[in-house]
């Protein structure tokens, strides 16, 4: 009878293991950091190891509450969110129809349009505007001024950041109405057309309404990223003195004396908002059923623009000349002058202002070498722990029936609705308080990052499994292949390249991260992205656009070493 | 809950078709058979050794199974060539189960007795689909399994080729002696192949029989229509005489005149009717079941004819008729006679 009890026990606690352990490791990286988060917000001491867990308080919520910096924090961050989603989606639905949809001449260009601003991350876009867009001494001011229009531009404000947000979030908009135009039956349009009715009805009545969901999913997701955005509202907000939500988490946490419990109350505040926008974004996906895939290849038929055509073209290359164009024309004229101060337009192009010095030096600055180094390390390091653990959270979820599975699937998803400087805060408190010396080490670093990428790594993973026929692995274990067997000469190799794609991406999305970086860095584990803002901290605006420059060239490569070797952003995002 | 309480024995060697439509339980039957599935309770037992008892917690896993299947979707592993593919199964055994075997041999051997000699060398990505199921059938049966389990393996093919297929599969079966479960939604497919044929609806089987039995003497109006008796109709028995029995279709008030049957006066019935039981031609009025009607819809079918015949006084009839005489066009007047003891009536 004990026997068998015990036989039972271990057969229970056989079935439990796999999704057991993954439970544990997800439990580490995203519930007790958001735990550790709730605790210090209610804590009356700044928790650290020897606060007293039982003098808890919500004084902080209160001041939270009554501030009228809260408020306007909140008011200015939704504002800039809305303004930035607004333009965001209609430059990229814009560009999707255009390139998918349309006759519109240099289709290639207008399709890369749409995705080539990915490379620069939102900090290199705010670091490359505030140059050109400070009020005085930007440079699109100088030219302003030299044709007597006086200084008309200032980007240190809400205006500004709309912009800027617009114009860097437009390639998520533009991939997800991209994606959802792709996955349209263009048969759906032509049955409408044969009974009747006209192009623009057609547009009306069966495209728009088909893609509308998706659109409005992509809509709120492309809020939730800018509204928890820290580098653009840092950069650009706190120095024209616009308060936003990120930026006055971090301002709590930096002010001296340090208000760590305000700070974590300011974090719980913007993931609420984002909880709530997250879940209406997935009631409206979960009506989306009608969008329905098949296999069959497309060739939807393209609307002849007329006289548009050239507009269309032209709204590209407006588009990229502003995203990119421009940027590094900055970033150039400031990476390469002697000196930054510009007297007039004709500076820009004499040719005895430049020098490659800053550019040179960089190689004897040893903390970009340092931040290079540590930034590639904890890349590589987040892209092999991250393509494990997702490869085995997915495969238990998809393939297996083992009990506990459901809840993986939530855990891993969460991270969707816990802003990054939350992960970074929660992660401080969590091993600040763990008797681990894991705190001012490069691994702390790869285990928020790998926390901060889970939603998109766990996706791109899952959707590569579920390409794979569970036929094929269950005809492998009838013909006679261990569980394990089947997985590793059936499973593995058929999504092998689907594995090294969410990698890739995982490797890339890692090397932007500032924003899990800004509390859990120490000055031997200094990143790239950290480096890079540090020189605009500190004024060395050459030296900024020399790594910024360097900095993009870089993501640039891997993006379209990304997308060319491996298909990647087919399957991912 | 899918399957229901369902018991089956099978003979070794035979054929046996699960036949029911989509959603019946079908293919979890197989699926539990195979060790895919686990049933909640009962036992499976293969020749003496039990592979699956809720009771005794014995539930031994697919791959120790030696159960062959061949899948709805062929499930060719299209990273590896066919050989590959059909020596993959014994590739799966022990070091000690694989001593002295020649495998390479073992794979031209199911590969010719698949038809595709020489053809081992090529991706598996690139095959057609009638290739790929014999691919499948080869890597099946180079297992020598048990049980061969097929699961609608010809749904994916074209019809000429499901036909051809059909033949050489019931020849490869027979002549290797394999025990086979084959499931379809299919009767033709069904009546072709099974020895014996089991007809499943939500979970249960309705009927277990051969094929010939099946087809004559269905035993309710779900198996009738599944089994392709195309004219079922409500009725109620009026009485018997000494000629047969009468009974009267519900919806229109049509009287015909049956073989003897023994059902109370003003039962509830159902009536059944062949359509390959219908003569549509002109000829003697004096006969029991003649009726007048005008054809609908007439199609031509090589070998056959098959028309939808209004009644004036009664409902639509599905009737074929074989022979090469020129057909009727629609809308021809007709007249239509059933032999009265071909009229089937099942208890409703």
């Amino acid at each position: 009878m004990l026997l068998q009890t015990g036989a039972a026990t271990t057969r229970a606690l056989r079935r439990w293991l796999p999704a057991g352990v993954l439970i544990v490791i997800l439990t580490f990286l995203v519930i007790v950091p958001v735990g550790m988060l709730l605790y210090a917000s209610v804590l009356d001491a700044p928790p650290r190891p020897g606060a007293d867990p039982s003098n808890l308080t919500l004084a902080h919520f209160r001041s939270l509450y009554g501030s009228p910096e809260t408020r306007l924090a909140i008011r200015n961050s939704l504002a800039i969110g809305v303004g930035g989603t607004a333009m965001a989606m209609s430059i990229g639905m814009l560009l999707a129809w255009l390139g998918a949809r349309t006759d519109v001449p240099g289709r290639g260009l207008v399709q890369l349009s749409g995705i080539v601003p990915l490379f620069m991350s939102s900090l290199v876009g705010a670091l490359a505007w505030s140059l050109i867009g400070s009020p005085r001494a930007g440079y699109a001011n100088t030219v302003l001024e030299a044709l007597g229009l006086g200084s008309a531009v200032n980007i240190y404000s809400v205006g500004g950041m709309v912009f800027v947000f617009g114009l860097y979030y437009a390639p998520y908009a533009y991939l997800f109405v991209a994606s959802a135009l792709a996955l349209m039956n263009p048969e759906l349009e032509e049955a409408a057309e044969v009974h009747g009715g006209s192009i623009s009805r057609v547009m009306s009545k069966i495209t728009f309404p088909l893609v509308l969901p998706a659109t409005m999913g992509a809509f709120i997701l492309t809020f939730v990223l800018i509204i928890e955005n820290f580098p653009v509202t840092q950069i650009l907000g706190s120095a024209g003195g616009v308060q936003t939500l990120p930026a006055y988490i971090f301002r709590l946490m930096a002010a001296a004396p340090s208000r760590p419990n305000q700070a974590s109350a300011a974090g719980l505040l913007l993931m609420l908002i984002m909880v709530v926008l997250v879940s209406i974004q997935a009631r409206l996906l979960a009506r989306r059923s009608f969008v329905t895939v098949s296999g069959k290849g497309f060739r939807p038929r393209r609307i002849a623009l007329g006289r548009w055509r050239w507009a269309g073209f032209g709204f590209a290359v407006v588009y990229l000349v502003l995203a990119v164009g421009i940027p590094f024309f900055a970033l150039g004229q400031a990476a390469l002058r002697r000196t930054q101060f510009i007297s007039g337009v004709g500076d820009f192009f004499d040719p005895t202002a430049f020098t490659l010095r800053s550019m040179t030096t960089l190689l004897d600055y040893p903390p970009f070498a340092l931040g290079l180094r540590n930034s590639i390390v904890v890349g590589i390091m987040t892209a092999v722990l991250g393509g494990a653990l997702h490869l085995a959270t997915a495969y238990t979820v998809h393939r297996t029936d083992v009990p506990g599975r459901r809840i993986l699937d939530y855990v891993a998803m969460l991270p969707v609705t816990v802003p990054a400087l939350v992960i970074g805060l929660g992660f401080l408190w969590t091993w600040l308080n763990l008797p681990i010396p894991l705190y001012g080490t490069l691994l702390i670093l790869v285990l928020a990052y790998t926390a901060r990428f889970m939603p998109q790594g766990y996706r791109g993973i899952s959707s590569t499994i579920l390409q794979v026929h569970a036929d094929l692995e269950e005809s492998a274990q009838v013909a006679g292949a261990s569980r394990l067997r089947a997985a590793t000469t059936i499973v593995i190799p058929l999504i092998k390249s689907g594995i090294f794609s969410t990698m890739m991406l995982l490797f890339i999305l890692s090397m932007r991260e500032l924003s899990a970086s800004i509390f859990l860095f120490t000055s031997q584990t200094r990143v790239l992205p950290i480096v890079l803002y540090d020189q605009w901290t500190s004024g060395s605006y050459s030296r900024m656009a020399a790594i910024s420059l360097i900095y993009s060239f870089l993501l640039f490569v891997l993006t379209m070493l990304g997308r060319k070797w491996l298909g990647m952003g087919t399957t991912t995002d | 809950m899918a399957v229901d309480d369902l018991s089956i024995d099978i003979t070794d060697g035979e054929m046996l078709v699960l036949l029911g439509p989509s959603g019946c339980g079908k293919t979890t039957t197989m699926r539990s058979i195979v060790g895919l599935e686990t049933p909640s309770t009962g036992t499976i037992k293969i020749g003496d050794e039990t592979v699956f008892d809720s009771e005794r917690n014995i539930n031994v896993p697919a791959n120790r199974r030696h159960i062959g299947m061949v899948f709805q979707s062929y499930a060719i592993w299209p990273h590896m060539t066919v050989a590959q593919n059909v020596a993959y199964p014994l590739k799966m055994r022990t070091r000690k189960a694989r001593a002295g075997l020649d495998i390479g041999q073992k794979v031209d051997r199911a590969l010719q007795t698949v038809g595709l000699q020489g053809l081992g060398d090529r991706g598996a990505s690139l095959l057609s689909g009638g290739q790929m199921q014999r691919v499948a059938l080869a890597r099946s049966i180079i297992m020598e399994p048990r049980v061969l389990l097929l699961d609608e393996p010809l749904s994916n093919l074209d019809a000429k080729l499901r036909d051809r297929l059909r033949f050489e599969l019931r020849d490869i079966q027979m002549s290797l002696g394999i025990t086979a479960i084959y499931v379809t939604h299919d009767q033709d497919e069904a009546l072709a192949l099974a020895d014996r044929i089991a007809v499943m609806r939500q979970g249960k089987i309705v009927q277990l029989t051969d094929p010939v039995t099946m087809y004559r003497e269905p035993n309710s109006a779900f198996v009738a229509d599944f089994i392709g008796t195309s004219n079922i109709f409500d009725g109620t028995f009026v009485g018997s005489s000494s000629r047969g029995s009468r009974v009267r279709l519900d919806d229109s008030g049509l009287e015909l005149e049956t073989g003897a049957a023994s059902f109370d006066e003003g039962a509830a019935v159902t009536v059944c009717i062949r359509p390959e039981d219908i003569v549509v031609e002109e000829g003697d009025a004096e006969r029991p079941n003649v009726w007048k009607g005008t054809v609908r819809v007439a199609s031509f079918l090589g070998d056959h004819f098959r028309y939808s015949v209004a009644l004036d006084q009664g409902p639509t009839l599905f009737a074929l008729s074989h022979g090469s005489r020129a057909g009727l066009a629609t809308g021809t007047t007709t007249q239509i006679h059933i032999q009265p003891d071909r009229i089937q009536l099942l208890e409703r």
